[in-house]
Protein backbone atom coordinates (compact mmCIF):
# COMPACT_ATOMS: atom_id res chain seq x y z
CA UNK A 1 0.00 0.00 0.00
CA UNK A 2 1.24 3.45 -0.86
CA UNK A 3 0.71 6.49 1.33
CA UNK A 4 0.59 9.66 -0.74
CA UNK A 5 0.01 12.89 1.14
CA UNK A 6 -0.70 15.59 -1.41
CA UNK A 7 0.07 19.13 -0.27
CA UNK A 8 -2.86 21.49 0.08
CA UNK A 9 -1.11 24.40 -1.59
CA UNK A 10 -2.70 26.07 -4.61
CA UNK A 11 0.57 27.78 -5.50
CA UNK A 12 2.09 24.42 -6.51
CA UNK A 13 1.94 23.50 -10.18
CA UNK A 14 2.61 20.13 -11.69
CA UNK A 15 5.69 19.76 -13.85
CA UNK A 16 5.21 16.04 -14.32
CA UNK A 17 2.93 13.29 -13.16
CA UNK A 18 3.75 9.62 -12.92
CA UNK A 19 0.76 7.37 -13.58
CA UNK A 20 0.61 3.61 -13.05
CA UNK A 21 4.27 3.19 -13.97
CA UNK A 22 5.64 -0.34 -14.19
CA UNK A 23 9.15 -1.08 -15.39
CA UNK A 24 10.87 -4.41 -16.03
CA UNK A 25 14.38 -5.58 -16.80
CA UNK A 26 13.45 -8.68 -18.83
CA UNK A 27 11.31 -10.82 -16.50
CA UNK A 28 12.29 -8.87 -13.41
CA UNK A 29 9.76 -6.23 -12.48
CA UNK A 30 11.79 -3.39 -10.98
CA UNK A 31 8.98 -0.84 -10.50
CA UNK A 32 5.36 -1.56 -9.67
CA UNK A 33 2.46 0.79 -10.17
CA UNK A 34 4.18 4.04 -9.25
CA UNK A 35 1.92 7.09 -9.01
CA UNK A 36 3.42 10.41 -8.00
CA UNK A 37 3.27 14.13 -8.72
CA UNK A 38 6.40 16.16 -9.50
CA UNK A 39 5.98 19.83 -8.62
CA UNK A 40 7.49 22.58 -10.73
CA UNK A 41 10.52 24.43 -9.29
CA UNK A 42 10.66 22.11 -6.33
CA UNK A 43 13.10 19.38 -5.35
CA UNK A 44 11.78 15.84 -4.99
CA UNK A 45 14.08 13.36 -3.27
CA UNK A 46 13.90 9.62 -3.89
CA UNK A 47 15.16 7.59 -0.95
CA UNK A 48 15.27 3.91 -0.14
CA UNK A 49 17.68 1.03 0.37
CA UNK A 50 19.91 -0.27 -2.43
CA UNK A 51 17.92 -2.13 -5.06
CA UNK A 52 14.62 -0.44 -4.21
CA UNK A 53 14.30 0.98 -7.73
CA UNK A 54 14.94 4.66 -7.12
CA UNK A 55 17.67 5.01 -9.77
CA UNK A 56 15.62 2.87 -12.13
CA UNK A 57 12.69 5.21 -11.54
CA UNK A 58 14.86 8.29 -12.11
CA UNK A 59 16.15 6.91 -15.40
CA UNK A 60 12.63 6.38 -16.70
CA UNK A 61 12.19 10.15 -16.84
CA UNK A 62 14.72 10.65 -19.64
CA UNK A 63 14.28 7.23 -21.24
CA UNK A 64 17.79 6.11 -20.31
CA UNK A 65 16.55 2.51 -20.24
CA UNK A 66 15.91 2.70 -23.98
CA UNK A 67 19.66 2.33 -24.42
CA UNK A 68 19.53 -1.23 -23.06
CA UNK A 69 17.74 -4.21 -24.63
CA UNK A 70 15.06 -6.20 -22.81
CA UNK A 71 13.62 -3.35 -20.80
CA UNK A 72 9.95 -2.41 -20.86
CA UNK A 73 7.73 0.32 -19.48
CA UNK A 74 4.00 0.51 -18.97
CA UNK A 75 2.14 3.48 -17.61
CA UNK A 76 2.88 7.14 -18.15
CA UNK A 77 5.12 9.98 -17.14
CA UNK A 78 3.28 13.07 -18.32
CA UNK A 79 5.28 16.23 -18.76
CA UNK A 80 3.56 19.59 -18.45
CA UNK A 81 2.53 22.14 -19.62
CA UNK A 82 2.16 20.31 -22.96
CA UNK A 83 0.91 17.11 -21.30
CA UNK A 84 3.12 14.76 -23.29
CA UNK A 85 3.81 11.20 -22.14
CA UNK A 86 7.59 10.92 -22.27
CA UNK A 87 7.36 7.12 -22.24
CA UNK A 88 5.31 7.09 -25.44
CA UNK A 89 7.32 5.26 -28.09
CA UNK A 90 6.24 7.92 -30.58
CA UNK A 91 8.09 10.53 -28.55
CA UNK A 92 11.74 10.91 -29.55
CA UNK A 93 13.97 10.07 -26.54
CA UNK A 94 16.57 12.58 -27.74
CA UNK A 95 13.89 15.26 -27.56
CA UNK A 96 13.02 14.06 -24.05
CA UNK A 97 16.66 14.30 -22.97
CA UNK A 98 16.82 17.86 -24.30
CA UNK A 99 14.09 18.72 -21.83
CA UNK A 100 15.15 16.43 -19.00
CA UNK A 101 18.87 16.53 -18.22
CA UNK A 102 20.80 14.25 -15.90
CA UNK A 103 23.76 14.53 -13.54
CA UNK A 104 25.37 11.26 -12.50
CA UNK A 105 26.93 9.88 -9.35
CA UNK A 106 30.47 10.14 -10.62
CA UNK A 107 31.46 13.36 -12.39
CA UNK A 108 31.80 12.50 -16.06
CA UNK A 109 33.28 15.44 -17.95
CA UNK A 110 34.02 14.80 -21.62
CA UNK A 111 37.71 14.64 -22.57
CA UNK A 112 37.44 18.18 -23.85
CA UNK A 113 38.11 21.66 -22.55
CA UNK A 114 36.03 23.21 -19.80
CA UNK A 115 34.44 25.53 -22.36
CA UNK A 116 33.64 22.76 -24.82
CA UNK A 117 32.09 20.59 -22.11
CA UNK A 118 29.51 23.26 -21.40
CA UNK A 119 29.07 24.20 -25.06
CA UNK A 120 28.60 20.57 -26.11
CA UNK A 121 24.84 20.37 -25.73
CA UNK A 122 24.35 23.69 -27.48
CA UNK A 123 26.41 22.58 -30.46
CA UNK A 124 24.51 19.27 -30.67
CA UNK A 125 21.34 21.28 -30.68
CA UNK A 126 22.71 23.06 -33.80
CA UNK A 127 23.58 26.34 -32.18
CA UNK A 128 26.16 28.16 -34.36
CA UNK A 129 26.35 31.68 -32.99
CA UNK A 130 29.74 32.05 -31.31
CA UNK A 131 28.57 34.94 -29.16
CA UNK A 132 25.43 33.10 -28.08
CA UNK A 133 27.44 30.02 -27.12
CA UNK A 134 29.97 32.15 -25.20
CA UNK A 135 27.19 33.90 -23.31
CA UNK A 136 25.43 30.65 -22.48
CA UNK A 137 28.65 28.97 -21.31
CA UNK A 138 29.47 31.92 -19.05
CA UNK A 139 25.97 32.07 -17.66
CA UNK A 140 25.85 28.29 -17.05
CA UNK A 141 29.23 28.36 -15.30
CA UNK A 142 28.08 31.29 -13.19
CA UNK A 143 24.86 29.44 -12.39
CA UNK A 144 26.94 26.47 -11.28
CA UNK A 145 29.11 28.73 -9.07
CA UNK A 146 32.16 27.75 -11.09
CA UNK A 147 32.81 30.80 -13.25
CA UNK A 148 35.15 32.59 -10.84
CA UNK A 149 37.27 29.47 -10.47
CA UNK A 150 37.65 28.66 -14.18
CA UNK A 151 37.18 31.92 -16.10
CA UNK A 152 40.92 32.17 -16.85
CA UNK A 153 41.35 28.50 -17.75
CA UNK A 154 38.38 27.78 -19.99
CA UNK A 155 40.57 26.04 -22.56
CA UNK A 156 42.13 23.65 -20.07
CA UNK A 157 41.04 20.02 -20.01
CA UNK A 158 38.00 19.54 -17.75
CA UNK A 159 39.44 16.33 -16.30
CA UNK A 160 42.11 18.42 -14.57
CA UNK A 161 39.47 20.02 -12.31
CA UNK A 162 38.90 18.68 -8.79
CA UNK A 163 36.05 16.18 -8.24
CA UNK A 164 33.75 18.85 -6.84
CA UNK A 165 34.56 21.25 -9.69
CA UNK A 166 33.98 18.48 -12.24
CA UNK A 167 30.54 17.79 -10.75
CA UNK A 168 29.65 21.48 -10.86
CA UNK A 169 30.88 21.51 -14.46
CA UNK A 170 28.53 18.63 -15.22
CA UNK A 171 25.69 20.63 -13.66
CA UNK A 172 26.67 23.64 -15.80
CA UNK A 173 26.70 21.37 -18.85
CA UNK A 174 23.24 20.10 -17.97
CA UNK A 175 21.90 23.59 -17.33
CA UNK A 176 23.39 25.18 -20.48
CA UNK A 177 20.63 23.81 -22.69
CA UNK A 178 17.87 25.19 -20.42
CA UNK A 179 16.31 21.87 -19.41
CA UNK A 180 12.94 21.80 -17.65
CA UNK A 181 13.85 18.99 -15.26
CA UNK A 182 17.27 17.95 -13.97
CA UNK A 183 17.73 14.42 -12.62
CA UNK A 184 20.48 13.98 -10.02
CA UNK A 185 21.58 10.40 -9.35
CA UNK A 186 23.51 10.48 -6.06
CA UNK A 187 25.42 13.57 -7.22
CA UNK A 188 27.60 13.94 -4.14
CA UNK A 189 28.40 10.38 -3.12
CA UNK A 190 31.92 10.69 -4.56
CA UNK A 191 32.58 14.13 -3.07
CA UNK A 192 34.00 15.45 0.21
CA UNK A 193 31.78 17.44 2.63
CA UNK A 194 32.88 20.84 1.30
CA UNK A 195 32.19 19.92 -2.33
CA UNK A 196 28.93 18.27 -1.19
CA UNK A 197 27.87 21.49 0.53
CA UNK A 198 28.62 23.45 -2.66
CA UNK A 199 26.48 21.08 -4.76
CA UNK A 200 23.61 21.21 -2.26
CA UNK A 201 23.73 25.00 -2.28
CA UNK A 202 23.70 24.90 -6.07
CA UNK A 203 20.63 22.66 -6.08
CA UNK A 204 18.83 25.17 -3.86
CA UNK A 205 19.78 28.00 -6.23
CA UNK A 206 18.90 26.35 -9.54
CA UNK A 207 15.49 25.14 -8.44
CA UNK A 208 14.20 28.62 -9.25
CA UNK A 209 14.88 27.74 -12.89
CA UNK A 210 14.27 24.00 -13.07
CA UNK A 211 12.42 21.15 -11.43
CA UNK A 212 14.71 18.69 -9.69
CA UNK A 213 14.57 14.99 -8.86
CA UNK A 214 17.39 13.67 -6.75
CA UNK A 215 18.28 10.13 -5.73
CA UNK A 216 20.34 10.04 -2.58
CA UNK A 217 21.44 7.50 0.00
CA UNK A 218 22.17 10.33 2.38
CA UNK A 219 18.95 10.97 4.25
CA UNK A 220 20.24 14.13 5.85
CA UNK A 221 20.92 15.39 2.35
CA UNK A 222 17.36 14.54 1.30
CA UNK A 223 16.10 16.38 4.39
CA UNK A 224 18.31 19.40 3.63
CA UNK A 225 17.73 19.91 -0.06
CA UNK A 226 14.31 18.54 -0.93
CA UNK A 227 10.77 19.86 -0.64
CA UNK A 228 9.11 16.50 -1.23
CA UNK A 229 10.36 13.01 -0.49
CA UNK A 230 9.38 9.62 -1.85
CA UNK A 231 10.40 6.47 -0.01
CA UNK A 232 10.72 3.38 -2.21
CA UNK A 233 11.18 -0.25 -1.24
CA UNK A 234 11.49 -3.32 -3.47
CA UNK A 235 10.10 -1.51 -6.50
CA UNK A 236 7.11 -0.02 -4.70
CA UNK A 237 6.50 3.58 -3.75
CA UNK A 238 5.81 3.27 -0.03
CA UNK A 239 5.25 6.87 0.98
CA UNK A 240 5.30 10.30 -0.64
CA UNK A 241 4.81 13.63 1.06
CA UNK A 242 6.38 16.87 2.14
CA UNK A 243 9.94 16.31 3.30
CA UNK A 244 9.22 18.00 6.64
CA UNK A 245 6.47 15.49 7.32
CA UNK A 246 8.30 12.42 6.05
CA UNK A 247 11.31 13.07 8.28
CA UNK A 248 9.40 14.11 11.40
CA UNK A 249 6.15 12.17 11.32
CA UNK A 250 6.11 9.51 8.60
CA UNK A 251 2.80 7.71 8.27
CA UNK A 252 4.02 4.29 7.13
CA UNK A 253 6.04 2.23 9.62
CA UNK A 254 8.30 1.02 6.82
CA UNK A 255 9.31 4.61 6.11
CA UNK A 256 9.90 5.23 9.81
CA UNK A 257 12.02 2.10 10.15
CA UNK A 258 14.17 3.10 7.20
CA UNK A 259 14.80 6.72 8.10
CA UNK A 260 15.47 5.91 11.74
CA UNK A 261 17.78 3.01 10.93
CA UNK A 262 15.65 0.30 12.51
CA UNK A 263 15.46 -3.35 11.51
CA UNK A 264 13.70 -6.55 12.48
CA UNK B 1 11.81 -2.48 16.66
CA UNK B 2 15.48 -1.89 17.38
CA UNK B 3 17.92 0.39 15.61
CA UNK B 4 20.81 -1.07 13.67
CA UNK B 5 22.94 0.66 16.27
CA UNK B 6 22.17 -0.83 19.69
CA UNK B 7 24.06 2.03 21.27
CA UNK B 8 21.53 4.44 19.75
CA UNK B 9 18.73 2.46 21.42
CA UNK B 10 20.59 2.68 24.71
CA UNK B 11 21.15 6.42 24.32
CA UNK B 12 17.43 7.05 23.71
CA UNK B 13 16.50 4.83 26.68
CA UNK B 14 19.05 6.69 28.76
CA UNK B 15 17.42 10.04 27.96
CA UNK B 16 14.02 8.77 29.00
CA UNK B 17 15.18 7.16 32.23
CA UNK B 18 17.18 10.27 33.18
CA UNK B 19 14.16 12.46 32.43
CA UNK B 20 12.00 10.22 34.63
CA UNK B 21 14.57 10.44 37.41
CA UNK B 22 14.58 14.24 37.05
CA UNK B 23 10.77 14.26 37.26
CA UNK B 24 11.01 12.13 40.41
CA UNK B 25 13.29 14.74 41.99
CA UNK B 26 10.83 17.51 41.13
CA UNK B 27 8.04 15.36 42.53
CA UNK B 28 10.05 14.94 45.71
CA UNK B 29 10.32 18.74 46.08
CA UNK B 30 6.58 19.08 45.43
CA UNK B 31 5.92 16.47 48.09
CA UNK B 32 7.96 18.57 50.53
CA UNK B 33 5.82 21.58 49.63
CA UNK B 34 2.71 19.53 50.23
CA UNK B 35 3.88 18.24 53.60
CA UNK B 36 4.97 21.71 54.68
CA UNK B 37 1.48 22.98 53.85
CA UNK B 38 -0.44 20.00 55.14
CA UNK B 39 1.42 19.13 58.34
CA UNK B 40 3.73 22.09 58.89
CA UNK B 41 6.74 19.89 58.22
CA UNK B 42 10.02 21.77 58.13
CA UNK B 43 12.91 20.90 55.81
CA UNK B 44 16.47 22.08 56.09
CA UNK B 45 17.68 24.61 53.54
CA UNK B 46 20.54 22.27 52.69
CA UNK B 47 18.35 19.29 51.79
CA UNK B 48 16.14 21.52 49.63
CA UNK B 49 19.19 23.05 47.93
CA UNK B 50 20.72 19.60 47.39
CA UNK B 51 17.64 18.35 45.51
CA UNK B 52 17.60 21.58 43.50
CA UNK B 53 21.24 21.05 42.56
CA UNK B 54 20.46 17.49 41.46
CA UNK B 55 17.59 18.74 39.29
CA UNK B 56 19.82 21.37 37.71
CA UNK B 57 22.57 18.83 37.08
CA UNK B 58 20.06 16.45 35.45
CA UNK B 59 18.91 19.37 33.28
CA UNK B 60 22.47 19.97 32.06
CA UNK B 61 23.26 16.27 31.62
CA UNK B 62 20.14 15.45 29.60
CA UNK B 63 20.58 18.59 27.51
CA UNK B 64 24.15 17.53 26.68
CA UNK B 65 23.03 13.98 25.93
CA UNK B 66 20.33 15.24 23.54
CA UNK B 67 22.82 17.54 21.79
CA UNK B 68 25.24 14.64 21.40
CA UNK B 69 22.56 12.40 19.91
CA UNK B 70 21.64 15.12 17.41
CA UNK B 71 25.29 15.50 16.41
CA UNK B 72 26.12 11.79 16.24
CA UNK B 73 22.87 10.24 15.06
CA UNK B 74 20.96 12.94 13.16
CA UNK B 75 17.72 11.45 14.48
CA UNK B 76 14.55 11.47 12.38
CA UNK B 77 10.86 10.72 12.85
CA UNK B 78 9.98 9.39 16.33
CA UNK B 79 13.66 9.42 17.37
CA UNK B 80 13.84 13.13 16.56
CA UNK B 81 10.57 13.75 18.38
CA UNK B 82 11.85 11.80 21.36
CA UNK B 83 14.95 14.00 21.59
CA UNK B 84 13.14 17.30 20.97
CA UNK B 85 10.31 16.49 23.38
CA UNK B 86 12.83 15.53 26.04
CA UNK B 87 14.63 18.85 25.55
CA UNK B 88 11.33 20.69 26.02
CA UNK B 89 10.34 18.59 29.03
CA UNK B 90 13.59 19.10 30.96
CA UNK B 91 13.13 22.87 30.80
CA UNK B 92 9.70 22.51 32.38
CA UNK B 93 10.85 20.10 35.05
CA UNK B 94 13.74 22.43 35.90
CA UNK B 95 11.24 25.28 36.36
CA UNK B 96 9.16 23.10 38.68
CA UNK B 97 12.37 22.69 40.68
CA UNK B 98 12.81 26.49 40.82
CA UNK B 99 9.20 27.12 41.82
CA UNK B 100 9.21 24.50 44.57
CA UNK B 101 12.52 25.72 45.99
CA UNK B 102 11.20 29.28 46.22
CA UNK B 103 7.91 28.04 47.68
CA UNK B 104 9.67 26.01 50.37
CA UNK B 105 11.77 29.06 51.29
CA UNK B 106 8.65 31.22 51.44
CA UNK B 107 6.81 28.69 53.61
CA UNK B 108 9.73 28.50 56.03
CA UNK B 109 9.64 32.31 56.38
CA UNK B 110 5.82 32.59 56.64
CA UNK B 111 4.55 30.77 59.70
CA UNK B 112 1.46 33.01 59.92
CA UNK B 113 -0.43 31.66 56.87
CA UNK B 114 -3.85 30.60 58.17
CA UNK B 115 -4.80 26.95 58.51
CA UNK B 116 -7.68 27.42 56.07
CA UNK B 117 -5.36 28.86 53.42
CA UNK B 118 -2.77 26.15 54.06
CA UNK B 119 -5.46 23.56 53.51
CA UNK B 120 -6.53 25.12 50.21
CA UNK B 121 -2.92 25.37 49.04
CA UNK B 122 -2.30 21.78 50.14
CA UNK B 123 -5.20 20.72 47.93
CA UNK B 124 -3.50 22.48 45.03
CA UNK B 125 -0.11 20.87 45.75
CA UNK B 126 -1.77 17.44 45.98
CA UNK B 127 -3.35 18.04 42.57
CA UNK B 128 0.01 19.03 41.06
CA UNK B 129 1.68 15.94 42.53
CA UNK B 130 -1.02 13.71 41.03
CA UNK B 131 -0.58 15.47 37.70
CA UNK B 132 3.19 15.07 37.71
CA UNK B 133 2.95 11.39 38.66
CA UNK B 134 0.47 10.83 35.82
CA UNK B 135 2.78 12.70 33.42
CA UNK B 136 5.65 10.47 34.54
CA UNK B 137 3.51 7.38 34.01
CA UNK B 138 2.56 8.59 30.53
CA UNK B 139 6.24 9.25 29.76
CA UNK B 140 7.35 5.92 31.16
CA UNK B 141 4.80 3.88 29.23
CA UNK B 142 4.29 6.34 26.36
CA UNK B 143 0.57 6.56 27.11
CA UNK B 144 -1.10 9.38 25.22
CA UNK B 145 -4.48 8.94 26.96
CA UNK B 146 -2.88 9.58 30.32
CA UNK B 147 -1.08 12.62 28.95
CA UNK B 148 -4.44 14.07 27.87
CA UNK B 149 -5.75 13.42 31.40
CA UNK B 150 -2.91 15.58 32.72
CA UNK B 151 -3.89 18.40 30.35
CA UNK B 152 -7.49 18.18 31.57
CA UNK B 153 -6.33 18.18 35.19
CA UNK B 154 -4.52 21.45 34.60
CA UNK B 155 -7.85 23.12 33.82
CA UNK B 156 -9.16 21.92 37.19
CA UNK B 157 -6.03 23.21 38.89
CA UNK B 158 -6.50 26.60 37.21
CA UNK B 159 -10.08 26.68 38.51
CA UNK B 160 -8.83 25.84 42.01
CA UNK B 161 -6.23 28.61 41.74
CA UNK B 162 -8.95 31.10 40.74
CA UNK B 163 -11.03 30.06 43.76
CA UNK B 164 -8.10 30.44 46.15
CA UNK B 165 -7.22 33.87 44.74
CA UNK B 166 -10.82 35.00 44.95
CA UNK B 167 -10.96 34.06 48.61
CA UNK B 168 -7.60 35.70 49.35
CA UNK B 169 -8.82 38.90 47.68
CA UNK B 170 -11.87 38.91 49.95
CA UNK B 171 -9.73 39.00 53.10
CA UNK B 172 -9.08 42.37 54.73
CA UNK B 173 -5.74 42.13 56.50
CA UNK B 174 -5.62 43.57 60.00
CA UNK B 175 -1.90 43.64 60.57
CA UNK B 176 1.46 43.76 58.90
CA UNK B 177 1.91 40.00 59.42
CA UNK B 178 -1.50 39.29 57.83
CA UNK B 179 -0.53 41.37 54.79
CA UNK B 180 2.66 39.37 54.53
CA UNK B 181 0.79 36.07 54.92
CA UNK B 182 -1.68 37.06 52.20
CA UNK B 183 1.09 38.03 49.79
CA UNK B 184 2.97 34.79 50.49
CA UNK B 185 -0.20 32.74 50.07
CA UNK B 186 -0.88 34.39 46.71
CA UNK B 187 2.70 33.75 45.60
CA UNK B 188 2.53 30.10 46.65
CA UNK B 189 -0.81 29.65 44.87
CA UNK B 190 0.69 31.19 41.74
CA UNK B 191 3.79 28.96 42.00
CA UNK B 192 1.64 25.84 42.27
CA UNK B 193 -0.46 26.97 39.33
CA UNK B 194 2.77 27.45 37.33
CA UNK B 195 3.96 23.98 38.38
CA UNK B 196 0.70 22.67 36.95
CA UNK B 197 1.38 24.50 33.68
CA UNK B 198 4.88 23.02 33.48
CA UNK B 199 3.50 19.54 34.19
CA UNK B 200 0.96 20.04 31.43
CA UNK B 201 3.84 20.98 29.11
CA UNK B 202 5.56 17.68 29.99
CA UNK B 203 2.36 15.83 29.07
CA UNK B 204 2.19 17.76 25.78
CA UNK B 205 5.80 16.73 25.10
CA UNK B 206 4.80 13.08 25.59
CA UNK B 207 2.00 13.48 23.03
CA UNK B 208 4.44 15.07 20.57
CA UNK B 209 6.90 12.26 21.25
CA UNK B 210 4.40 9.45 20.70
CA UNK B 211 2.08 10.84 18.06
CA UNK B 212 4.02 13.65 16.43
CA UNK B 213 1.13 16.01 17.19
CA UNK B 214 1.83 19.46 18.52
CA UNK B 215 -1.01 20.20 20.94
CA UNK B 216 0.60 23.24 22.56
CA UNK B 217 -1.44 26.44 22.66
CA UNK B 218 -4.57 24.64 21.56
CA UNK B 219 -7.91 24.35 23.33
CA UNK B 220 -8.45 20.91 24.79
CA UNK B 221 -11.32 20.16 22.40
CA UNK B 222 -8.92 20.08 19.47
CA UNK B 223 -6.12 18.42 21.44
Amino acid sequence: MTTITLPNDPSLTLKAEVKNLDFSYGDHKALRNINMPIYRNHVTALIGPSGCGKSTFLRCFNRMHDLYPGTSYTGEIRLFPDDVNVLDREVDPIEVRMRIAMVFQKPNPFPKSIFENVAYGLRIRGENSKQYIQDKVESALQGAALWNEVRHRLNELAVNLSGGQQQRLCIARAMATDPEIVLFDEPTSALDPIATGAIEELIREIKDKVTILIVTHNMQQAARVSDFTAYMYLGDLIEYGRTDDIFVRPVDMRTRDYITGRFG
Amino acid sequence: MQHLSKQFDQELDDIRSRLLAMCALACHQLDRVHRALDTGAIFSAEEIAQTEREINQAHLDIDALCAMIIVKRQPAADDLRHVLASMHAINDVERIGDETKRTLARLAASPSISLATRSELANMSAMVIRMLKAAMESLSRLLVVQAYDVIRSDSRLDAQYATVMERLESVTPQSQSEIRALLDSASIAKALERCGDHTKNVAEAVIAMVRGEDVRHQPLSSA
